[in-house]
């Protein structure tokens, strides 16, 4: 079901955890969806340091996680923003269609922790450009 | 066995609540939840060690519906995405048991390291 690679950040998830006294944090998905993903970040310079991440859910959410924290250290936060949940995906060297939200999810929750980094320093948030916002909910099948 | 297997599991692993009857029930068979972690992602895991299980779950086969059945018994939606069932058959040993309660702890608590549902909990003082 799964590729190596996803079983591999699976089983060997890289950043686990979180930052003490990190500069962005972002909360995405509901524990009644099976899936929440908490993403932390250390910026400086406008650069990402360090990422970190705490998931709730299946095996797709905890790789997509691994892959996506790897994926934004050292970018810059433009670049970090640019992170698509396609390139998380490929990264892992694909993703079962059923699963293409846990991907999704990565990517709102490095978002949603560089506009929590934005807001804290006086700066205008950042806006969702993609299309993937509102498609959690159906991709997963959960209606909130 | 299946008894010592549950009393096992139940004793073992905190925040773990059988689902349905704790008699009334087939004779190899039971369904566990395990609060602030996902079905699928103990599955991966207990397959890798050999050990064959289901989730009535989140995740299984297709579907992301949790278990309608669990549902129906009150289970909360959050609860019912951590739920594994195990069946024993007759091929199955008292080794077996041992096994699965060595590997299913270490399983469960790997998961929860990871949850931020777990971290909640235990800030929350419960």
């Amino acid at each position: 079901m799964y590729s190596e690679t996803v079983m591999d950040h699976f089983k060997n998830p890289r950043n686990v955890g979180e930052i003490e006294n990190p500069d962005g944090v972002g909360e995405v998905g509901n524990p009644v969806c099976g899936d929440i993903m908490k993403i932390f970040l250390k910026i400086e310079n406008n650069i990402v340091i360090d990422a970190k991440f705490k998931t709730f859910g299946c095996g797709a959410a905890i790789a997509s996680s691994s892959m996506a924290t790897e994926l934004v250290r050292g970018k810059t936060l433009e670049d970090a923003w640019q992170l698509s949940n396609k390139a998380v995906a490929e990264a892992l060297d694909g993703l079962p269609p059923i699963k293409m939200h846990c991907s999704v999810l990565a990517e709102e929750g490095i978002h949603k922790a560089i506009n929590d980094y934005r807001v804290k320093h006086g700066l205008p948030p950042w806006e969702e450009t993609s299309s993937h916002s509102h498609e959690h909910g159906e991709e997963s099948g959960c209606q909130l | 066995m299946r008894d010592r297997l549950l009393k096992g599991v139940l004793e073992k692993i905190p925040y773990a609540r059988l689902n349905g009857h704790p008699t009334e029930r087939l004779a190899g068979n039971f369904n566990v939840s395990f609060e602030f972690i996902e079905g699928e992602s103990i599955l991966l895991w207990l397959d890798d060690e050999g050990i064959c299980a289901s989730t009535g779950s989140a995740c299984t086969s297709g579907s992301l519906e949790p278990s309608h059945v669990l549902l129906a018994t009150g289970l909360p939606v959050e609860i019912s995405h951590g739920s594994l069932r195990l069946t024993l058959g007759d091929a199955n040993t008292e080794e077996d048991v041992d096994f699965v309660l060595e590997v299913l702890p270490k399983v469960v608590s790997r998961l929860r390291d990871m949850s931020p549902l777990y971290q909640k909990a235990k800030e929350g003082g419960s």
